[in-house]
C-alpha cells in the first residue's frame, strides 16, 4: 500500500510540470502579447496610448524576453510561492486572487450543498418510483437546468431581478456599502441575499446530472440480489432504502465532490461573468483575453495542482478500499 | 445653445497671443463646498481664496449655478479601463474654447506664446495654481518631467524616452527646454514646430507632462540619497517613477498630488472612489469653486452589458462608455422606474464603418481594380446607405461618403455627397465600363484572369457590433452588381497583424479622428501600418521615413506631398485650408468608401443630476464625456 | 478516478454475447431493439432526433419559408405572427392564416410597434414557390413547405435586420447539429482506439496515456478552449474554423471515453474467451477486432448519445464568450449571442426561441441514451 501510494506520489510532480508548460504554451499561443491586446483594445475606443508608453510598459514587464526564459523565470518563483505579477492589476497574482478565492469558495460550496440538498432526494424518489409520471416530469424539470443555455438564464434572472423586483442592487455579492467594507455579520447576511440567484442559476445547471447519477446508482443497488433478500424478508421497503442503499449509493457521489471543485470554479465563469460576480471565473476570463499570462498562468496551475491532489486522493483512498486496483 | 463647431476658424495663436481667457474678477469672493469648509474652519485647510490660482478659470455652466454634494456613480470594467476615469476627469495643458472650440484655449496653463516661424512656443503657468497636496504647480514640475523623466536614463543602454516621442521633434531633433522663471517654460527647437500648441491641448499626444516633482523624487534614483543614479538598482526604481508618465497612473495610488477635480481616495479592486481636490483650480461665473460634486465613484463590472443593466435599475448617475446604443429602446423605456433619462449624443466619425480597400493588396489583379477610381466608385455607389441607416441606426445616423461630417471643422462642401448615393445601375455600368463584363452562374463577374470577382474582408472581432450588420447588408448590395464579398472573421490582435503583413484585401475602421486632422491624419491618410488598411505599405513607408514599404503612386503620392506641406505652415488657417485639399483628394478619388456618420450615442444621466447638455458631440479628441464638463454637474434633491 | 454515471463493465454480460450463442435464439441486438422499442419515451426521443436532423441537416431550405439572409425591409424586430384558424368575424377557416402587421414607431423610445390588421389575411399553404435554393446543393428549386406566395410570413418574427427568426432557426440548427455529430464521432474514434490500446497493451504504455488523459482530463475546459480558440486563425473560412471548434470541442471529450473503454478492456481481458483466443495464438489486432472492440460497441454508443448534446450546448457556450463561431456564420450559438442583451429581454424576447430546439434536442437525446443505456444490458432485469 505504501509502495503504491509513493509510486502515485513520484509521478505527481513530474506530471504537474508537464501541465505547467503546457498551460504556459498554451496562454501564450493567442497571436501577440499583453500589450499588443491592450493596444488594440485602446485603439478600438480611440484611447490609444502613446507608442513610448507602450516601449515603456514592454521593458517593464520583460515581454520582448524570449518565451522559455519567461517560462523559467515564472516557473522557478512558482515553486518558491511567488506567483509572479499581474500585468493588469500591478500586484502580486496572490493578492488579486485571494479575496476573490474566498468568494468563489464561498459560492460554490453553497451552490452544491444547494445542488445535493434538491438531487439526492429526487435521485432517491425517482429511482424508487422508476418509470411514474413523477418521474418522467421531475427528469424533465432537471433536464430543463442542463438544457437552458447559462447564460441566458442569468441574463434573465439579472434583468427580472433589476428592472421588476428591486430587492437587492444588480447582480454582484454585495450591495455598495460593503462593497469594500470590512466583514461584519450585516455583510454576510447582504451577501447570503445576493447569493441567492447566482446559486440558483448555477445550481439548475448542475442538478441534472447529479439526479441522473444518483437516480441510476439507487437503481443498480436497488437490483443487487442482498436488497432484494432483504426486501422478501419482510424489512419494510423505506427502512431498507434510507439507512443503507442510501448510503451505498452516496459513496461514489463523495469520491466525485472532491474532484468537482476545479470545475465549479471555471464551470461558473460565464454565469458569473453575466451576474457581475467577483468571483476567479470573470478575472480569469478577462486574464486570458489580456494575456494577463502570470494572472491565468499561475491561477490554472493551482486549478490543476488541485485537481490533481483530488485525483491522487482519490486513488489512494480507493486502492486502500479495494486491494485488488494496487496490482493492476 | 452653443455652438459646437464654428466652421470659419479664427486665426489661431501663430502670432504673439496671450490666451487668458475668462479671467476671474479678483475682487470676487470665493465660496467653497461646505465639506471643504469644515475642514477650513478647523484649521486643516488654508482659506478658498487662498487655495485658489490667482486668476482661476472661470467655467460657464450648462444649465444654473449648481449647489455641493454628493457622489457621481459610474461604471468601469477594472484597471484596463482606466479610460473611462480618464474620460470624465483628465486635465490638458490647454483645452478647447469655451465658446468656439476651434480655440485653444486654457486650462492649466494660462496660455502659451508661439515666435513667428513656430521654433520657440513659451508656455506660461497660473500663478498660484497648486497641486491636491497644496504644493505649488511650477515651472520645476515642467523640468522635471523633461529632464528627470524624459531625458534620464539610469543605464547608457537604455534609450531616452523622449527619444521614442515623435511629436517632441522637430525635423528629428528635440527641443531646449528651459525654465524662465517660476511660471514660465520655453521650448526651442531649431526648426519651426508649428503643431505644438495643438498637441498641448491633444490628450491623446502630450500625456504625461503634468507631473508633482515634490511627490515623484522620493522614487527618482537622482534624488535618492542611498541609491547610485545609474546602474541596476537605478533601472528598477526609475521604472517606477516612468510609470507616471502614464496619466492613469495616478488613479490606481491614493496620495498622488493631482490638478484634476477629483482625488483618488480608495482603490480596492472593486471600487475607485475620488473625493474633491480642494485646490482644484476652475471657478462656476458666480465664484463657487468647482466641482460642485464631492465624491466620484466608479464601480468595477466584470462584463460591459452590466452597465446597461445598471443603468435600467437607476444605479448609475451618469455613463456613456459601456451603454449601447442597441438597448436604446429598453432604456428608454425603463427611465421611469430607475429614475434617470437617456441622453442621445452624436458622434463625430464620418464613417462607421469605414470600408478600407487595399491600395497595396498582394493579388495582382485585384490591385489594380481597387486602385481604378471607377472600381472603387462603383461599390460606393452599389451601397444603400439610407437603408443602413434605417435598419441599424433607427434613422439617426447619417448616410454620407467616409470624410470630415459637415458641421465639422475640416468639412468640405460636397464631399460627403461624394458616390454617396445609391446608384446600382451607374454601378454596374462602371463595372462594365471596365470590362468586368463576364459573368458566372451565380451571377458574380468573372475578372481579367478569368477568377469570380470576390472580395474578402477581414473583419475584426469583438470589434463594433454595427459592422458586422453593416457588412452583412453589403453582401447583400455588391451582390447586386456582380461582386462577391466573403466576411473572414479575424481575432483583434491578428487582425492587425494580418494588416501590417499586407495579407488582407479588404478591412474596416471607424473614421473617429476628424477633428484635428492636422496632428493626426490617420482618418484621411495611411501612416499606421497595423491599422491604415487601404495601405498599409504606405503608411510604413511614411512611418519609417521610407526605409521600409512602398513609395505612394498616384492620388497618395499627392496627399502626402500635400500633407508635408501641412505640417510645416505655421499659419493655422492656411494649414487647415491646405489640409482641406487632402480632405478633399480621398473624398473625390473614393480612396475609402464610407457608408453612414453622425452616428447616435447613447447615454444615461440620473433625473437629480443637472447641468448635463442635452446635446453634446462625441469625438476622439474631447475625450467625451470630459467635453460636458463633469465639474459643473450637480445634483438635486 | 471513474465516472460513477457510466455503467461498470460488469453490468454488461459480455461472455453471452461473444461467444455468439443466447438462451433465446435471439441475436444480441434483436434483443437490445426488442427491449428499446417497448420504452416509449426513449422511442419518442428517437423520432424527435430524427426529425431534427431531417428537417434541419438535410432540408432547411424546404423546411423554412424564406432563405436566412432574406431581410423584409417593412418588417424589423416584428413579433411572431399568430395563426388563426378563426377570423374576427367568427367564422372558420381550415387553411390557417395570420393578420398582417401595420406597423409604426414610437417616437420616443423609437420601439417599432407592430399591430395585427384584421383586414389584411393572409393564408398559409403548403409547398409553396419563393426564394430559389439548391437542394443538397445540387438540384435547383423554389419549393418551400409552407408559406404565402404573395406577401411574407414570419411565423416566429423577425430580428434586428428584418430576417425570418423561423428560416434562421431552422438553417442554424444545421451546424449546431452537426457540431455534436462531428465532435462526437471525432471522440470516438481516438476515444476508442487509444482505450483500447491503453487497456490491452498495460503497463508501461497504459500508464503513460492514464497521465496523459489525466493532464488532458485536469485542465478547466473553458480556459483551454479560450485560448486554443484565440490561437485558431481567423482569417480561416466558416467551415474550416467550424471544424476547429468541433475538434477542440472533442478534444476535452475524448479522454472521458478512452478511459470507459479502457475499463471495459481491462475485465474483458481476463475473461476466458481472450485468454483462449490468446493461448490459441490469434494475433492481437484479431482479438481486438472480433471481441474487444464488438462487446465495447453498446457501452460506446451509449456514452456517444449523452455526449451529443453536450457539443450542442458547448457550441453555444462557445459563443457566448466569443470564442465560437461568429456572425455572419449561422447556428444557434451565433442566435443566442445575438440574443445576450438587454433589449432582447426587454423589447424582442422572441429572439430567444433558438433556446426551445435546443432545450428540446438535449432533452430528446439525454433520455434517448437512457432508453438505450438500460436497452444494452438486456440480460439484467433489475431495471425493468
Amino acid at each position: 500500500m505504501a509502495e503504491y501510494s509513493l509510486n502515485r506520489l513520484v509521478s505527481f510532480f513530474p506530471t504537474l510540470f508537464i501541465v505547467s508548460i503546457l498551460v504556459f504554451i498554451i496562454i501564450n499561443a493567442p497571436p501577440g502579447d499583453y500589450l499588443t491586446v491592450l493596444a488594440n483594445e485602446l485603439r478600438q475606443t480611440g484611447d490609444a496610448a502613446a507608442e513610448y508608453e507602450l516601449g515603456i510598459l514592454e521593458q517593464r514587464y520583460g515581454l520582448n524576453q524570449p518565451i522559455h526564459v519567461r517560462y523559467w523565470k515564472w516557473i522557478t518563483n512558482f515553486v518558491k510561492g511567488d506567483l509572479g505579477e499581474s500585468f493588469e492589476w500591478r500586484k502580486p497574482v496572490s493578492e488579486v486572487i485571494g479575496d476573490r478565492l474566498l468568494l468563489t469558495l464561498i459560492l460554490s460550496g453553497s451552490t452544491m450543498f444547494f445542488t445535493w440538498l434538491i438531487s439526492i432526494p429526487i435521485g432517491v424518489y425517482t429511482a424508487i418510483h422508476k418509470d411514474s409520471l413523477s418521474d418522467r416530469v421531475l427528469t424533465i424539470v432537471g433536464f430543463l437546468g442542463l438544457a437552458t443555455p447559462n447564460f441566458l438564464l442569468a441574463l434573465v434572472a439579472l434583468y427580472l431581478s433589476a428592472v421588476h423586483f428591486q430587492v437587492i442592487g444588480v447582480g454582484g455579492l454585495f450591495s455598495e456599502e460593503f462593497a469594500s467594507a470590512p466583514w461584519s455579520v450585516a455583510k454576510a447576511i447582504d451577501l447570503v441575499k445576493h447569493m441567492i440567484i447566482p446559486i440558483l442559476v448555477i445550481g439548475t445547471s448542475q442538478m441534472a446530472e447529479l439526479i441522473r447519477i444518483m437516480r441510476s446508482n439507487m437503481l443498480d443497488i436497488l437490483g443487487q440480489p442482498y436488497v432484494l433478500t432483504n426486501r422478501a424478508k419482510g424489512l419494510k421497503g423505506h427502512v431498507i432504502v434510507y439507512k443503507h442503499c442510501l448510503r451505498v449509493a452516496i459513496n461514489p457521489l463523495i469520491s466525485m465532490a472532491g474532484m468537482q471543485l476545479p470545475n465549479l470554479i471555471s464551470g461558473t465563469m460565464i454565469v458569473a461573468i453575466v451576474l457581475n460576480l467577483p468571483t476567479v471565473g470573470p478575472m480569469l476570463r478577462r486574464a486570458l483575453v489580456s494575456q494577463d499570462v502570470y494572472l491565468s498562468g499561475s491561477f490554472l496551475m493551482i486549478v490543476t495542482a488541485l485537481l490533481l491532489v483530488g485525483n491522487l486522493l482519490a486513488d489512494v483512498a480507493l486502492a486502500l478500499a479495494d486491494p485488488r486496483i494496487r496490482y493492476n | 445653445m452653443k455652438t459646437l463647431f464654428r466652421v470659419n476658424r479664427l486665426l489661431l495663436a501663430t502670432l504673439f497671443v496671450l490666451l487668458l481667457a475668462h479671467v476671474g474678477d479678483a475682487n470676487t469672493a470665493y465660496r467653497e463646498a461646505p465639506m471643504l469648509s469644515k475642514l477650513v474652519s478647523e484649521g486643516q485647510l488654508p482659506p478658498v481664496a487662498d487655495r485658489l490660482p490667482k486668476e482661476p478659470l472661470v467655467m460657464q455652466v450648462e444649465e444654473e449655478i449648481g449647489t455641493y454634494g454628493g457622489t457621481l456613480v459610474n461604471v468601469f470594467t477594472g484597471q484596463s479601463d482606466a479610460s473611462a476615469v480618464r474620460r470624465v476627469l483628465i486635465e490638458v495643458p490647454l483645452w478647447f474654447g469655451q465658446d468656439n472650440r476651434d480655440e485653444i484655449a486654457s486650462n492649466i496653463f494660462a496660455g502659451y506664446q508661439a515666435a513667428d516661424d513656430g521654433s520657440i512656443v513659451t508656455v506660461y503657468l497660473r500663478e498660484g495654481l497648486r497641486w491636491s497636496d497644496g504644493h505649488p504647480y511650477t515651472a520645476d514640475d515642467i523640468m522635471f518631467w523633461w529632464e528627470d523623466m524624459l531625458l534620464y536614463t539610469p543605464t547608457p543602454d537604455q534609450p531616452r524616452v523622449a527619444d521614442s516621442i515623435p511629436w517632441l521633434h522637430a525635423n528629428g531633433r528635440l527641443p531646449r527646454v528651459t525654465k524662465i522663471n517660476d511660471y514660465e517654460v520655453s521650448f526651442e527647437w531649431d526648426e519651426p514646430n508649428p503643431l505644438f500648441p495643438e498637441i498641448l491641448r491633444n490628450d491623446l499626444f502630450i500625456t504625461g507632462i503634468l507631473q508633482p516633482k515634490h511627490h515623484l523624487r522620493q522614487f527618482h534614483p537622482r534624488y535618492l540619497a542611498d541609491v547610485p543614479d545609474q546602474g541596476p538598482e537605478a533601472v528598477e526604481r526609475f521604472q517606477v517613477v516612468l510609470d507616471y508618465l502614464s496619466p492613469t497612473e495616478k488613479y490606481w495610488n491614493p496620495g498622488t498630488p493631482s490638478l484634476e477635480a477629483w482625488v483618488t481616495k480608495v482603490w480596492d479592486g472593486r471600487q475607485l472612489l475620488l473625493e474633491r481636490n480642494p485646490y482644484y483650480f476652475k471657478v462656476d461665473p458666480a465664484g463657487n469653486q468647482l466641482p460642485y460634486i464631492d465624491y466620484v465613484r466608479f464601480d468595477v463590472i466584470e462584463d460591459r452589458q452590466l452597465a446597461n443593466i445598471k443603468a435600467m435599475a437607476g444605479e448609475i448617475d451618469f455613463q456613456f462608455r459601456h451603454i449601447d446604443f442597441q438597448n436604446y429602446t429598453a432604456l428608454v423605456e425603463n427611465e421611469e422606474r430607475g429614475n434617470y433619462r437617456t441622453l442621445l449624443w452624436q458622434d463625430s466619425g464620418g464613417a462607421a464603418p469605414n470600408i478600407l480597400l487595399n491600395h497595396n493588396c498582394k493579388d495582382p489583379v485585384l490591385r489594380e481594380l481597387i486602385r481604378s477610381k471607377e472600381f472603387r466608385a462603383a461599390l460606393s455607389l452599389a451601397i444603400d446607405r439610407e437603408l443602413i441607416n434605417e435598419m441599424l441606426w433607427y434613422g439617426l445616423a447619417t448616410p454620407m461618403q467616409g470624410t470630415a461630417p459637415v458641421g465639422t471643422p475640416f468639412y468640405v462642401e460636397g464631399m460627403d455627397r461624394m458616390y454617396a448615393e445609391y446608384a446600382p445601375d451607374q454601378a454596374n455600368a462602371l463595372l462594365d465600363g471596365l470590362g468586368l463584363t463576364q459573368r458566372n452562374r451565380d451571377g458574380i463577374r468573372m475578372r481579367p484572369d478569368n477568377q469570380p470577382l470576390t472580395l474578402y474582408l477581414d473583419l475584426m472581432s469583438p470589434g463594433w457590433p454595427s459592422h458586422t450588420e453593416t457588412f452583412e447588408l453589403v453582401q447583400d448590395f455588391w451582390k447586386q452588381i456582380g461582386v462577391d464579398l466573403k466576411i473572414n472573421v479575424s481575432e483583434r490582435s491578428l487582425y492587425h497583424m494580418r494588416i501590417e503583413n499586407n495579407e488582407h484585401q479588404l478591412a474596416h475602421w471607424n473614421m473617429d479622428r476628424t477633428l484635428m486632422p492636422t496632428l493626426d491624419p490617420q482618418s484621411f491618410l495611411p501612416i499606421a501600418p497595423d491599422q491604415n488598411a487601404e495601405a498599409p505599405l504606405y503608411a510604413k513607408w511614411y512611418a519609417t521615413n521610407g526605409r521600409e514599404g512602398e513609395v505612394p503612386e498616384d492620388v497618395y503620392a499627392e496627399m502626402y506631398r500635400v500633407y508635408q506641406q501641412v505640417v510645416s505652415t505655421v499659419d493655422a488657417k492656411e494649414r487647415n485650408e491646405l489640409f482641406k485639399k487632402i480632405v478633399r483628394l480621398h473624398a473625390e478619388n473614393v480612396m475609402t468608401i464610407g457608408t453612414v456618420g453622425l452616428t447616435p450615442v447613447v447615454g444615461v444621466a440620473s433625473n437629480r443630476l443637472r447641468n448635463v447638455p442635452e446635446k453634446e458631440i462625441q469625438a476622439t479628441e474631447f475625450r467625451t464625456p470630459r467635453n460636458a464638463q463633469p465639474e459643473q454637474f450637480f445634483f438635486v434633491d | 478516478m471513474t465516472d460513477p454515471s457510466a455503467p461498470t463493465p460488469t453490468s454488461v454480460d459480455t461472455t453471452k454475447r461473444a461467444t455468439g450463442h443466447s438462451d433465446s435464439g435471439v441475436s444480441y441486438w434483436q434483443l437490445v431493439w426488442r427491449r428499446f422499442s417497448k420504452n416509449k419515451l426513449a422511442m419518442a426521443s428517437l423520432i424527435v432526433v430524427a426529425l431534427f436532423y431531417l428537417t434541419m441537416v438535410a432540408f432547411p431550405e424546404f423546411i423554412s419559408p424564406h432563405s436566412p439572409g432574406y431581410r423584409a425591409r417593412s418588417m424589423i424586430e416584428a413579433p411572431p405572427m399568430r395563426i388563426h384558424f378563426i377570423d374576427n368575424e367568427g367564422s372558420w377557416s381550415l387553411r390557417p392564416f395570420v393578420y398582417l402587421y401595420d406597423s409604426s414607431r414610437d417616437p420616443r423610445s423609437l420601439r417599432r410597434v407592430y399591430a395585427e390588421n384584421r383586414d389584411k389575411k393572409a393564408f398559409l399553404y403548403l409547398f409553396v414557390r419563393s426564394t430559389p435554393y439548391r437542394l443538397f446543393g445540387v438540384w435547383e428549386t423554389d419549393i418551400h413547405l409552407f408559406g404565402n406566395p404573395d406577401v411574407d410570413i414570419f411565423p416566429l418574427g423577425t430580428d434586428g435586420q428584418g430576417r425570418c427568426m423561423l428560416s434562421r432557426i431552422v438553417h442554424a440548427g444545421r451546424i449546431s447539429l452537426t457540431v455534436g455529430l462531428v465532435g462526437v464521432a471525432i471522440s470516438l474514434v481516438v476515444g476508442t482506439i487509444v482505450g483500447i490500446i491503453s487497456g490491452y497493451l498495460g503497463g508501461r504504455v497504459d500508464s503513460l496515456i492514464q497521465r496523459f488523459i489525466e493532464i488532458l482530463m485536469s485542465f478547466p475546459s473553458i480556459p483551454l478552449w479560450m485560448s486554443l480558440a484565440a490561437a485558431i486563425p481567423r482569417h480561416w473560412s466558416i467551415v474550416t474554423t467550424f471544424f476547429a471548434i468541433t475538434m477542440l470541442l472533442s478534444l476535452i471529450n475524448w479522454g472521458g471515453l478512452a478511459r470507459q473503454v479502457r475499463g471495459l478492456v481491462l475485465s474483458l481481458k481476463e475473461r476466458d474467451f481472450v485468454s483462449a483466443s490468446r493461448a490459441m495464438g490469434v494475433p492481437t489486432f484479431t482479438i481486438v477486432l472480433r471481441h474487444l472492440l464488438p462487446n465495447c460497441i453498446s457501452h460506446i454508443i451509449v456514452v456517444a448519445t449523452i455526449a451529443i448534446p453536450k457539443m450542442v450546448i458547448g457550441e453555444t457556450s462557445l459563443s457566448f464568450l466569443g470564442i465560437g463561431l461568429r456572425a455572419p456564420a449561422l447556428s444557434w450559438g451565433v442566435l443566442l449571442q445575438d440574443a445576450q442583451n438587454i433589449n432582447t429581454i426587454a423589447i424582442t424576447p422572441w429572439l430567444m426561441l433558438p433556446t426551445i430546439p435546443l432545450f428540446v434536442i438535449v432533452l430528446a437525446f439525454n433520455a434517448l441514451g437512457d432508453g438505450l443505456r438500460d436497452a444494452a444490458d438486456p440480460y439484467t432485469s433489475h431495471k425493468a
